[in-house]
């Protein structure tokens, strides 16, 4: 079994993982055996066929769904999930795995209805969820405490269960979940049953106690129940069988042990014939001893004491073999004492039966005999289901009532707040008519005063824009907590804009991310390809860095990072203290967790640069790394953003990207320039015409990953692909957006004219999907192997022409 | 086709990171300030056109990354430059000392150009480290002017863009001149190559 908590550094829990293996069935019996997993983001169970599956074969929604089982086909945990029409049939194996799962999901559908009602109730957290909707935000980066607030509540209605049940093999699952149920006792006992032969004397007789306390148990809660519901009727405890069976089991108990007794002081016959038998054995063996030594000494006195002695010896063997068949008879006694006892206690179990349905008997149908088929025992336990049955009905229903209720308050506040914005569409709308009103009639100049009044009224309304009723006003940041536009309508927003099936499938892959292979998980690059959505980008890009960062040397040092920016952040340690310091501001100034120095991502921008800077002194600080690492920062933890730009620096890029030389950089700019000559040569062409060099607007992309180069949610696409599959990435998409504005380039005729229509154009794209098309179909092919080659030329070249430079410099000196 | 400007000048802005190249370009460009602008990487430029003495004049203002390293990539921004405006940071005595590097740098990408020095964040007199007679001191050595200017205040700002301005119009004025006599006088005509050799690179 295994414990699967993750804390993030604000210290907060993360609710566990609730997943297993069980037999599935939709609409039918379950029949085969399936990866079940919940996702708390979605409140949606999830069935893959297998762990290792990314994408989920299909998913109900728990947090419209009732839960049902029925008590008498609950042997193997079966239960039921119902969701609008569907139904889903699980068994989970067994009673205590079946009552988790129900406490389980029953949390789940809580805190996610808790949650709703949290949002309706504080609608600026809208924009949080807007991606799809209701989700519980899991990001650990910057992003995250956005919504602390509301997560935290949220999560105090979760019992965070620390166990996750992972293995249904697995037995030690009831010693984690101590059962609540009273029937356990009498489980217990029908399944040990029939091993009874090949028990020790020992668990034997606990065995005996065992059930002697079981049925006393039994007995009184049946009386106790009895008494409770039918305690006017006092036929129910005079009654003479009752009183004469009563007595029987006494004297059977009686039997039972007296029978035990017996059975002990035989036990211990047989251990002092057993010790006996042990005596004389020894006794042979010194005996035959003795015998080899007289053979050496050859001497036929001792030869013939020897034979007297072997004359003993045989006798003795004798009664040694007399002894075993004795010790023999007595093991049969003890097997029969052992067979008697059983039977006995089948007399006992039997008696008790017809007890209990004397009593039951008494109270319901008094003329109707005992029924000898049905065991008491079975009705015991069918009344222990069926109890804990009504109990869960119960409280589902008791559930169910609530978050209807629930919905309903949600209901009538948004009710609310959409009849307000009906007011104020009419409002508007009547104005607006008022107006074109007063156009139309001709009489009325333009310059009468009440047309004027109306449209100063109507632009003041326009200019301030908010609407005071509702809660929505000011504003200015998106969901990454970058600065928008005052009027965001001017410009269709560029968002990611996923089917049900999509997230379904991101749902599935983030349900499943540690135990899957990403590299080989199949679909899972045209996936990342369009997109990680944003509410799980956070944990894919650990996901992707934790299987690739393997191997790293320090990686996985918990105390690692922490010593790190501890060492680095003392005065004149690392040499890039003074610039780190400068660029803090300048990284992403119109992003509210940079944008002063209180930020909350300043000091985390900080440590993690600094501690970088001496970690890899090579690089040291390079100006574009600040923005990478405050990109991290917004979907990483501090820690992980260090190692996010260590993956970045050391495996993603080519060597010394951004190293004092920035020589990969710069053999990346020729490359890309080759590159457009073989895929666009026409814009290759016109670039040379006016001695263009891209480069100029191009190595800010290389270098920055795009970031403020392009629109936020483009640029974080291709960060997705980058980190899932490398620096290539860049070339496509450099490519994809040259291609994209080849024709409005071509227009221009003058150098400044060219670079900025580019610039421009590339600031404002807003078909984010069409440049990834572009930049992953339109391109093809294009093999890694080219552009590697391609690297190792410029290299060289460049080398040799810095040889030449230097040179020329000192010749020129 | 007329036209939209009389003249085209390039002009690049150099000088150590943070002393304000930036909000220098985006004062005299754009008329906006902001405090914290984000880092140049690599290279960014910005256009205004100006009317000097009934003239107008395009000007290509190139904004270059000031952090050490990306100097091994400016050198193919120093192509085809009029004019470079050196700036340093009042408040920062280092930036300031390296000025001299600028210079130096300016000398191996170009053979003649004109310069300019610039003060900039003059506008908190307490904070003020680098005094103006020694930067004035220095200029004169240097024969270059100095301007002392508040992109946060837009104080000297336009002045100082403006006399840069000037003086590569003076001098492509200048050069004009001599490229007329020499096209007069067909004797010096061998002149020529030596001298055209002679300007901005």
């Amino acid at each position: 079994m295994s414990v699967h908590v993750s804390t993030n550094e604000e210290g907060s829990h993360i609710r566990p993982r609730l997943c297993g293996y069980m037999v599935v069935g939709w609409d039918k019996v379950p029949s085969k055996s399936r990866w079940v997993v919940l996702s708390s983001d979605s409140c949606k169970l999830y069935v893959f066929k297998t762990e290792q599956d990314p994408v989920p074969m299909k998913d109900m929604d728990i947090s419209r769904a009732v839960f049902l089982y029925d008590a008498e086909k609950s042997d193997d945990g079966r239960f039921c999930i119902r969701c609008g029409g569907e139904s889903l049939l699980l068994e989970a194996g067994n009673l205590q795995r079946r009552n988790y799962w129900l406490r389980r999901l029953r949390q789940e559908r809580r805190s996610f209805a808790g949650r709703c009602m949290y949002l309706v109730e504080h609608p600026e957290l809208w924009p949080h969820f807007a991606v799809r909707g209701l989700t519980d935000c899991p990001h650990t980066g910057l992003l995250s405490p956005t919504h602390k607030s509301s997560t935290s509540q949220m999560r105090e209605t979760a019992d965070l269960q620390p166990v996750l049940l992972r293995h249904p093999a697995s037995d030690d699952y009831h010693e984690t979940y101590p059962s609540s149920s009273g029937g356990q006792g009498a489980q217990k006992l029908t399944s040990q049953g029939d091993g009874t032969s090949n028990l020790s004397p020992n668990t034997f007789s606990s065995l005996g106690k065992r059930i002697r306390h079981s049925f006393r148990e039994k007995r009184r809660s049946l009386r106790l129940s009895g008494d409770a519901a039918h305690g006017s009727n006092p036929s129910a405890t005079s009654c003479d069988g009752c009183k004469q069976f009563s007595s029987q089991v006494l004297v059977l108990q009686e039997d039972l042990k007296a029978t035990e007794d017996g059975y002990e002081a035989s036990r211990q016959v047989i251990e002092i014939l057993q010790a006996q038998v042990e005596v004389l054995t020894r006794e042979k063996e010194v005996l035959l001893e003795a015998n080899k030594r007289a053979l050496k000494s050859g001497e036929t006195e001792i030869l013939e004491i020897l034979q007297e002695k072997e004359v003993g010896l045989t006798t003795l063997e004798q009664q040694c073999r007399k002894l075993g068949t004795q010790v023999e008879q007595l093991q049969n006694d003890a097997a029969t004492y052992r067979e008697l006892l059983q039977a006995k206690d089948g007399a006992i179990v039997e008696l008790t039966n017809r007890l209990d349905d004397c009593k039951t008997g008494g109270m319901g149908k008094r003329s109707v005999p005992v029924q000898t088929d049905k065991t008491g025992e079975s009705v015991g336990d069918a009344l222990e289901a069926y109890t804990s049955q009504n109990k869960f009905l119960n409280e589902e229903l008791l559930e169910i009532n609530q978050l209807l209720q629930e919905s309903v308050n949600r209901e009538d506040k948004l009710l609310v707040e959409a009849s307000e914005w009906e007011a104020r569409f009419y409002q508007i709308h009547s104005k607006y008519m008022l107006l074109l009103n007063e156009l139309q009639t001709p009489e009325n100049s333009q310059n009468s005063p009440r047309f004027r009044e109306l449209v100063a009224r109507l632009m003041g309304d326009s200019v301030t824009g908010s609407i005071p009723s509702l809660r929505c006003s000011n504003k200015t940041y998106n969901v990454y907590g970058f600065q928008q536009d005052v009027l965001p309508s001017d410009k269709p927003p560029v968002s990611q804009e996923y089917n049900t099936k999509q997230l379904a499938q991101w749902d599935g892959i983030v349900t499943s991310l540690e135990s899957l292979e990403l590299q080989h998980a199949p679909g899972l690059k045209a996936l990342i390809r369009s997109g990680i959505p944003y509410h799980h980008r956070g944990r894919v890009w650990k996901a992707v860095m934790d299987q690739r960062l393997q191997g790293f040397q320090n990686y996985c040092e918990p105390e690692f990072y922490k010593t790190l920016f501890q060492v680095a952040s003392q005065p004149h340690v690392s040499p890039a203290a003074k610039q780190i310091e400068t660029d803090l501001l300048r990284t992403l100034p119109n992003n509210k967790h940079y944008e002063c120095m209180n930020a909350d991502g300043i000091p985390k921008l900080r440590r993690v640069l600094l501690a970088f800077s001496i970690y890899n002194a090579d690089v040291g600080y390079c100006q574009g790394l600040n923005r990478i690492v405050a990109i991290l920062l917004l979907f990483l933890s501090e820690e992980d953003a260090f190692w996010g730009l260590v993956y970045i620096v050391e495996k993603l890029m080519p060597s010394d990207y951004y190293g004092q030389q920035l020589t990969g950089a710069q053999v990346d700019q020729r490359v890309l320039k080759d590159l457009i000559a073989e895929k666009l040569p026409r814009l290759a062409s016109h670039l040379a015409d006016y001695s263009v060099d891209i480069s100029l607007v191009t190595f800010n992309w290389f270098l920055c990953i795009f970031v403020d180069s392009l629109p936020v949610d483009l640029f974080l696409q291709v960060w997705d692909a980058f980190l899932f599959e490398g620096s290539k990435v860049l070339f496509r998409y450099a490519l994809a957006v040259l291609k994209m504005f080849e024709g409005d380039v071509l227009q221009h005729t003058d150098y400044v004219g060219i670079l900025t229509a580019l610039k421009k154009r590339v600031e404002n794209i807003t078909d984010v999907d069409e440049v990834a098309r572009v930049a992953f179909q339109d391109l093809n092919p294009f093999p890694m192997k080219i552009i590697s080659q391609k690297r190792e030329y410029h290299r060289k070249s460049l080398k040799v022409m810095r040889k030449k430079d230097k040179a020329d410099v000192r010749d020129y000196n | 086709m007329a036209r939209e400007y009389d003249h085209l000048f390039k002009l690049l802005i150099i000088g150590d990171s943070g002393v304000g190249k930036s909000s220098l370009l985006l004062r005299f460009a754009d008329n906006t300030f902001s405090g914290s602008y984000i880092t140049t990487i690599g290279v960014d430029f910005k256009i205004r056109t100006v009317e000097i003495d009934g003239e107008r004049v395009k000007l290509q203002i190139w904004d270059t990354a000031g952090q050490e390293r990306f100097r091994t990539i400016t050198s193919t921004y120093y192509r085809g430059t009029h004019g470079v405006i050196v700036v340093y940071d009042v408040t920062s005595g280092d930036s300031f000392a390296n000025v001299k590097r600028w210079l130096h740098e300016i000398e191996q990408n170009c053979d003649v150009v004109n310069r300019i020095l610039v003060g900039n964040k003059n506008d908190a007199p307490d904070r003020k480290v680098v005094l103006t007679e020694d930067a004035q001191r220095f200029a004169d050595q240097m024969g270059i002017k100095l301007f002392e200017t508040s992109a946060k205040d837009n104080v000297n700002v336009e002045e100082m863009f403006m006399a840069i301005t000037k003086l590569v119009l003076k001098t492509k004025k200048e050069r004009k001149e001599r490229q007329a006599i020499q096209n007069n006088d067909t004797v010096n005509l061998r002149k020529g190559p030596k001298q055209n050799k002679k300007r901005c690179c």
